[in-house]
């Protein structure tokens, strides 16, 4: 089991040089919980969870998971406290095979005293990822890529977990079956923030969500509310 | 013009090239390594081989040390000057985003000049022969007499790069040295300590080079020059084989070896480096990104681009 834990971030603004992108952000995930984190294109959502998974380093603020300060960390620190983000896009290590993925993920778990998901129940909840445990990630489609971010992020135990835009470029009925995952992850105990732009996808998987622009949050609430907002707004 | 040239001296060139080439391998890889993992050409791991071979010389001949333990001392200095490469010349100006940086090329440049001062000013410029570590009498392979030495360098070589290739491959060091190579952010997701690999690449590279400088020791001697033009070398297999190529390094070290030995064979030895250089030319134009330069990742097939 993960060791589990709210995560709270308080405050946190961040720059790109002398822009600032970012304006006191202060979000709560509460352990065992989905949390939306929604926003267009360039609405802030990628530099924010960068700046929590300490990759963004031009930032300031605070970030605790279950009461410890990450905010002074450096991002192995950050994932080795037991946060992980996976990154947009599906980015994985193209050269590496299925289970060395696995491996990396176990091994974080083991050398910061996390019992690991083991590979064989990674390929239980991804079995594709078991029919390719021996290729290579850059031969995998770009559905496959991203079961394999997560599944490598879940084989660490995370207390928390960051998703950035996990749905991007997959088919609905893929991307249906990534948030099953992800909720069942939760489920156990494990914080989520997923940054997606279409509230729909996290209808039925968050519990709440913020609304990022221009590097605020505007709104935030129940999900239900969020979407139906969003519908009133936008006819999304 | 060729039909003076005679079979034995065909067969003793390929030999040499072969054993030269082997050992070219060893050192364009350690370059390699460390260029993939911080993004930095180590100007002074030249001076690394030469003190490889200078530290074998005194350990056996003047300390009186048994060969074994030459080395293993040889080994642990090449180490130990390879990680303090990065502390001193390299980790203080590189960027966080790890780029290659002005400020890191020239300062291993200033170490490596630094050593090799260091070494001319001890040593002064005597050459000074080695007892060989094995019998010279050559010994007869498919009817050509081959010198042992050759034969060292060949075997030492070829096990080098396979040990290394099954090492990236097989080993949990060797994934994370790969995933930090292929993209250091993603590696620090996972908790892995880019800083600490980089040193590690370092460490590895400086061991790998004094133990080139260990192998050149008996056919080279030992002087303060030994190391003289073996960043140029280096820097021609890797831009033959591809920036970064794993694969490719093996074929530029041996492709260098053998331009080197068969040169002087059919034109003179005075025209060993021109020959080498107008081949590299050839080579770029005609690829550019060298034999393997598109290749991928570290592993046992590649390293990455850089």
């Amino acid at each position: 089991m993960p060791t589990v834990g709210d995560l709270h971030v308080e405050g946190v603004s961040a720059w790109y040089g002398q822009a600032r992108v970012l304006h006191e952000i202060s979000i709560n995930v509460p352990a065992g919980s989905v949390v939306a984190l929604f926003g267009h294109n360039g609405a802030g959502k990628s530099t924010l969870l960068r700046s929590i998974a300490g990759v963004h380093t031009q930032c300031g603020g605070q970030v605790t998971v279950a009461g410890g300060r990450l905010d002074d960390k450096a991002a192995h620190e950050v994932a080795r406290s037991g946060l992980m983000l996976v990154r947009e896009g599906a980015r994985v290590f193209d050269s590496m095979t299925v289970a060395e993925h696995l491996e990396l993920g176990v091994r974080l778990a083991v050398c910061t005293d996390r019992a690991p998901r083991t590979a064989e129940e990674i390929y239980e909840l991804f079995p594709v990822l078991g029919e390719r445990s021996d290729a290579r990630a850059g031969y995998l489609s770009g559905g496959q890529r991203q079961m394999l971010a997560l599944g490598a992020a879940f084989a660490s135990q995370p207390s928390c977990l960051l998703l950035d835009e996990p749905s991007g470029g997959l088919a609905p009925t893929v991307a249906r079956e990534i948030f099953d995952k992800v909720a069942e992850l939760a489920a156990l105990g494990v914080a989520v923030l997923v940054a997606e732009q279409n509230p729909l996808w996290l209808q039925n998987v968050a519990n709440a969500g913020y609304v990022l622009e221009t590097g605020q949050i505007m709104r935030s609430g129940p999900i239900d509310t969020l979407v139906a907002h969003s519908f009133a707004v936008d006819g999304a | 013009m060729f039909n003076d040239i005679s079979m034995d001296l065909v067969q003793l060139a390929f030999v040499t090239g072969l054993g030269f080439g082997a050992i070219y391998v060893v050192i364009a890889m350690s370059y390699t390594l460390v260029l993939a993992a911080s993004g930095v050409f180590n100007f002074a791991l030249a001076s690394v081989v030469m003190g490889g071979a200078v530290a074998t010389f005194v350990l056996r001949e003047r300390v009186g040390l048994p060969l074994l333990v030459a080395l293993l001392v040889v080994l642990a200095g090449g180490a130990l000057i390879g990680g303090l490469s990065d502390v001193v010349a390299v980790r203080p100006f590189l960027k966080r985003t790890g780029s290659l940086t002005e400020e890191a090329l020239v300062t291993t440049l200033g170490l490596g000049l630094a050593f090799a001062a260091t070494a001319e000013l001890l040593f002064g410029s005597n050459t000074f022969r080695s007892t060989p570590y094995t019998s010279d009498t050559p010994i007869d392979i498919a009817s050509v007499p081959v010198r042992p030495v050759f034969i060292m360098m060949i075997v030492a070589g070829a096990a080098i790069t396979f040990a290394l290739d099954r090492v990236m491959a097989k080993t949990q060091i060797g994934s994370i040295l790969r995933a930090t190579i292929a993209d250091r952010e993603g590696a620090s997701l996972f908790g892995i300590n880019p800083d600490r690999v980089i040193l590690f690449a370092f460490i590895l590279a400086g061991a790998l080079g004094a133990l080139a400088g260990f192998l050149l020791l008996p056919l080279t001697s030992a002087s303060a020059y030994v190391g003289n033009d073996l960043s140029l070398v280096a820097f021609v297999a890797m831009a033959l084989g591809g920036f970064g190529s794993f694969r490719g390094v093996i074929v530029g070290g041996l492709a260098v070896g053998m331009v080197s030995a068969f040169t002087p064979v059919f034109l003179s030895s005075v025209w060993g480096r021109p020959v080498l250089f107008l081949f590299m030319l050839v080579m770029l134009v005609l690829r550019p990104r060298g034999l393997f330069g598109s290749a991928g990742q570290f592993g046992s097939g590649d390293l990455r681009e850089v």
